[in-house]
This record gives C-alpha cells, sequence and structure tokens, in this order.
C-alpha cells in the first residue's frame, strides 16, 4: 500500500483529533456526573465514583475516538454519548 | 493483544504527536518532582541552621510562648491564616495575608522565630506542578491528561511484545534503536507509577477547578458544605465576621484539646484561621499510627476551644480513596526508601520524554534536513538540559549568597531563570546534544560544589544536611556521566556529518 493511500485509510484530520481530546472532556465530566446521580449505591460511593471516574472516562473516550472513520462520526459520538449521560443524569436526579 | 494494522498506525501517530507536544512540560514537572518530594529537607538545607543548633531540640516543646513573642514583634491580627508545621528537620511557621506568603523556621539558638533566608524547596515544589507560571497548574493538568493518553497508546502498541521491551536495551546499535529501546524500557519499568501520577496529578490539577464543583452542583445543589459532608470531610471553617477582637488563642491547651479527641494524634500542621477575628478557629492536621495513610483534623474555636469540626483518620470510603490517592502521589508513606524509589522512577520518566523526542527526530529526518526538527532538537536538548543546569545553579546560588545577603530566595529565583534561559540558547550556540552534555557537566559540577561548600561550612553535623549534600553529590555523578556520553555522543554525530569527498570513480558505477 502507497504512503498516500496509507494515509487516507487512517484518515488524519484537525477535527476528530479535537473530537478526540477536546470534545471528550465535557462528554467524560457529563458521564462522570450520570455515574454520580444513576448508580444504585448509596450517595458517598456515587459521589467518589463519578468523582475519580472523569479522568480514566477522558482516556478511554480519546482513545475510542481517534479510531473513528471520520471525524463526523467521531463528534456524532461524543454528541450521543454527551446526550445519553445527560438525560440519565436528568432522570436520576428528579426521581431522587 | 495484536492491534489491527489501522488502530496500531493512528495509535503510534497519537501517541507520538501528544507526547511531542507534551514532553517539555512533563520535563519538568517530572524534573521538579524528584525534588518536590525532599521539599522540606531542601528548605533546611536552603536555611542552613544555626552553628551549633544540632545539640539543642529542632523544635521547641511549646507553642504559645512562640506565638505571643511573634505577635509582640511582628502583630499578626488581621492575617489569613498563620500556621506551624513541626516537622523533623525543625519547626516552621508562616502567614498568608492578601496573597502575601511569608516562611520563618525556628532557630534553637535564639529561641525565636527568624524569616527563612531561602525558599529552594518550595520553588522547586512549585515547579513541579508548574506554580510560578500564571495558570501553570492547569497546564500541569493537561500535560497530565497528555501523559495519561500517551502511556495508554504506549501500551496498547507494545502490549503484544510486552515483556521484551521490559528488558531489551542494545546500547551499541545506532542513535534510533538505543533511544527506542530506552524509551520503551525506563517506559515499561515505569509504568505503574507514572500511570498513577498522570491519575493524581491530573485529578489535583484539575479536578478541584471542574469536577468537584460540576457534582457539588449537580448531586448537592450547589451547597457545598453538605458535598464536604458526603466525603466524609467535617472541617468547615467558619467565616469571618470582620470584627477584630484581636484575641490569640491558646495554642498549647488547643493541642491538648485536638490530642482528647483523637487519641495518638501527631499534629503535623496547625494553622490560626482568621487571626484576631471574632470567628478565628484553630485547625489541626494530624497523623494516626496505624492507620495506613491515616490522617485526621480537629477544628476548634479559637476562643475557647470549643470543638467545631473533627475529621477521623478512619473516615468513609471517599475519605479513605482520597487518603489512599494522595497518599500515593505525596509519597506519604514508608519512609525515604519510597521517596528515594520515587525520584528515581521520575528521573527515569524525564529520560523516558527525552529518548521519546530523540525517537521521533530520528525516524522522521535523521539528518535534521527540516528546520522544525532542528529547532525541535535543540529546544529538547536546551530545555532539558539547561532545566538540569538551571536547578544546579540554584543550589549554588543559596550557598554563594549565604554570606552576602540575610534572605536570598529572590535573588536564587532569578538565577534560576537567567541559566534556564541560558542554557536554551547554548543550544543554539552549538550541536545540540553536544551542548546538552556540556550544559551536564557543568551541572554537575555546580551540584558537587553545592554539596561540598555545605559540607565545608559544617553539613555533615546536621543529619538532614547531610543526606541533602549526599545527593548532590549523587547527582554530580549522574550528570557527568549522562554528559560525557552525550558530549561525545554529540562530537561523534558531528564527525559523521562532515560531507565526504567526491569518491574515486567505480568502473561500472555511473
Amino acid at each position: 500500500m502507497s504512503h498516500v493511500a496509507r494515509r487516507r485509510q487512517l484518515n488524519h484530520s484537525t477535527s476528530r483529533t479535537l473530537a478526540a481530546l477536546v470534545g471528550s472532556l465535557p462528554v467524560s465530566l457529563l458521564l462522570g456526573i450520570a455515574l454520580a446521580a444513576a448508580l444504585p449505591l448509596r450517595l458517598e460511593l456515587r459521589y467518589l465514583i463519578g468523582a475519580y471516574s472523569v479522568v480514566p472516562l477522558w482516556a478511554a473516550l480519546a482513545c475510542c475516538l481517534f479510531l473513528a472513520r471520520s471525524a463526523w462520526r467521531a463528534w456524532l459520538w461524543l454528541l450521543l454519548a454527551g446526550a445519553l449521560a445527560a438525560g440519565l443524569s436528568w432522570l436520576a436526579l428528579r426521581a431522587r | 493483544m495484536k492491534l489491527r494494522p489501522r488502530t496500531f498506525q493512528i495509535y503510534w501517530d497519537a501517541h507520538a504527536w501528544v507526547g511531542v507536544i507534551t514532553a517539555l512540560l512533563l520535563h519538568v514537572v517530572f524534573f521538579m518532582g524528584a525534588f518536590a518530594l525532599f521539599q522540606r529537607e531542601l528548605n533546611h538545607w536552603a536555611h542552613a541552621g544555626d552553628a551549633g543548633a544540632g545539640q539543642l531540640r529542632a523544635t521547641p516543646l511549646a507553642l504559645q510562648p512562640l506565638l505571643e513573642r511573634w505577635d509582640r514583634e511582628e502583630p499578626l491580627a488581621g492575617k489569613r491564616r498563620v500556621a506551624f508545621e513541626p516537622e523533623r528537620s525543625g519547626l516552621i511557621a508562616y502567614w498568608d495575608a492578601r496573597g502575601q506568603r511569608q516562611l520563618y523556621r525556628y532557630s534553637p539558638v535564639s529561641g525565636r522565630l527568624e524569616r527563612a533566608r531561602s525558599e529552594l524547596g518550595s520553588f522547586l515544589y512549585d515547579m513541579h506542578y508548574l506554580g510560578p507560571l500564571p495558570k501553570g497548574v492547569y497546564v500541569a493538568g493537561v500535560a497530565a491528561l497528555g501523559l495519561l493518553f500517551a502511556l495508554l497508546t504506549g501500551l496498547f502498541l507494545h502490549w503484544k511484545d510486552l515483556a521484551r521491551q521490559w528488558f531489551q536495551f542494545r546500547s551499541q546499535r545506532v542513535t534510533r534503536t538505543w533511544a527506542s529501546d530506552l524509551h520503551k524500557v525506563l517506559g515499561v519499568f515505569g509504568l505503574p507509577y507514572q500511570l498513577m501520577y498522570a491519575w493524581t496529578g491530573a485529578v489535583l490539577s484539575l479536578s478541584f477547578a471542574t469536577v468537584q464543583p460540576a457534582l457539588t452542583e449537580a448531586l448537592f445543589h450547589g451547597d457545598a458544605q453538605t458535598a464536604r459532608a458526603a466525603r466524609g470531610d467535617f472541617s468547615d471553617l467558619p467565616d469571618p465576621t470582620g470584627k477584630q477582637t484581636g484575641q490569640l488563642p491558646d495554642l498549647d491547651a488547643a493541642l491538648a484539646r485536638a490530642r482528647q479527641e483523637l487519641p495518638g494524634l501527631e499534629p503535623s500542621w496547625i494553622s490560626i484561621e482568621h487571626v484576631g477575628d471574632e470567628h478565628s478557629s484553630v485547625n489541626i492536621w494530624g497523623s494516626v499510627p496505624g492507620v495506613p495513610f491515616g490522617t485526621a483534623n480537629v477544628v476548634l474555636s479559637a476562643a475557647d476551644n470549643a470543638l467545631i469540626g473533627l475529621t477521623p483518620a478512619t473516615g468513609g470510603p471517599f475519605a479513605r480513596f482520597e487518603a489512599w490517592f494522595f497518599g500515593l502521589h505525596y509519597a506519604s508513606f514508608a519512609g525515604y526508601g519510597v521517596k528515594l524509589l520515587y525520584a528515581l522512577l521520575a528521573l527515569a520518566g524525564c529520560a523516558v520524554i527525552v529518548s521519546g523526542n530523540l525517537v521521533w527526530l530520528e525516524r522522521r529526518d535523521r539528518a535534521r534536513a527540516q528546520p522544525g526538527q532542528r529547532l525541535l532538537e535543540r529546544l529538547t536538548a536546551g530545555w532539558c538540559a539547561g532545566l538540569v543546569l538551571a536547578t544546579s545553579a540554584l543550589f549554588v546560588a543559596n550557598r554563594a549568597l549565604r554570606q552576602a545577603l540575610p534572605i536570598s530566595t529572590r535573588v536564587e529565583q532569578i538565577v534560576f531563570w537567567v541559566v534556564w534561559a541560558l542554557g536554551i540558547a547554548w543550544a543554539w550556540r552549538e550541536r545540540a546534544w553536544q551542548s546538552a552534555g556540556h550544559q551536564l557537566l557543568v551541572a554537575g559540577a555546580a551540584f558537587a560544589s553545592a554539596g561540598l561548600l555545605d559540607l565545608l561550612g559544617g553539613g555533615g553535623q546536621d543529619p538532614v544536611r547531610l543526606g541533602v549534600d549526599a545527593a548532590l553529590l549523587v547527582l554530580w555523578v549522574a550528570c557527568v556521566a549522562s554528559g560525557a556520553r552525550l558530549s561525545r555522543a554529540g562530537a561523534g554525530r558531528a564527525q559523521r556529518k562532515k560531507p565526504v569527498g567526491a569518491l574515486p570513480a567505480l568502473g561500472g558505477a555511473e
């Protein structure tokens, strides 16, 4: 495979890199809040897991999003994950 | 686990780019981290004690007379905080007021608190999280996230042959091979340590400003006091009213009360909050023997030592998790053995970072034909070796200025920044790695000079100073060994780069 073809297959783009490294920051925070709000545990444990899972969640998201086929897909995944986390948090906090 | 070719290549590129972008910042964080572990010992060394103080108690038996004398000499009412820190190397104290902080040390000879001559240890500690730079702590946090990402992608890349990468170091091969081996060997050896530091460092630098407020808002409707209680922290300090009574607390009675509330408490930090205010309080932190990473604190009213709050060492899961999490970061367990191991791993982290940049350069542009790669090479050499040189200059400046200046903190720091800038400039004066080698040789000589000057000045009689002097001499050996190797490598590289004259034509070669 030529160098050009290989680079095309990798599809590196600034937008996907930004999605993986920067866009994942607020989404990992939302996921942390969702865990703290929705986990069926007592408050202290939920709070602990939510607070300390944000950094590992960011790392996991960044590693996954770099593998997205395009920047579009990376941002779409972020939007879906963020919406899911925000919705789950809202429902869980309303129910408590 | 073997990655698919596309995944491997993406992680390879991401690892390289994130690594090279964060490398120089992480080098500062790791290098200064080795010194930050010994902040108190370095502050003690830099202050250099009193002659003949070795035979006297390093900490006074009672704090109250000391506090009252201090207040007579320099009125403390109105200060946001006045704190005492009893430690093995002596008692230190400081006040905080309107963004200013002043450090003092107890002098066993005069029996009073004297302004600290130097804050060398505190400066190196602050540099560990880029504190002296504007918003430096957040920059350090972002670098810690970069480190975490680089570590994970590096782990995925080498997972299939991790055991081999652990031990394979071919020092006689070409630069690209030995640099790559060094990067991987030290990276794999230090992986658990670096992962722990990346996670804890990111939390320390970023979480308190971002994650914690967001969770407090979402879970506790912005009620910080309830959030603190959920974390098992019951040390809520009362807000000042602004009405000054001017009354100082009875610190010795407060310590006795704290020990009554928490039997076995060994106080390590005693502060008076909002000194002289009618809501002034005394906050006593300490360790509790027998509990791993066991810290506890008591908050008392400054007026009458009434109990305001108490956080036991054996708290709930949140408090225990944080005690371990931050205890691991600060190496607050198992004494000097672990601190030395941490320091060694921190310096190995620096080698991982520099060798990573070298691998980048050797893979992409071995001849350094592109201006960008030449800039990266010189910047890496000047920045990294220059930092070592600047740190050594800081130590020498401290000892050299001892007779000339009663307080040398500011001048020492100016020396540090100027020498670092000169070190970076040096990399443009000659071949990059050769300049780095020469800088390390000079740094070695400076570390040795500082250690020897202190030994000649009576450092051998004080175990803490003796320990620092021994460490400085070890740094001398390490700098000379690595400096000599880099200088030789740089010279050898220059030889190879010399243009070769036209070869005699070989029959049929054209």
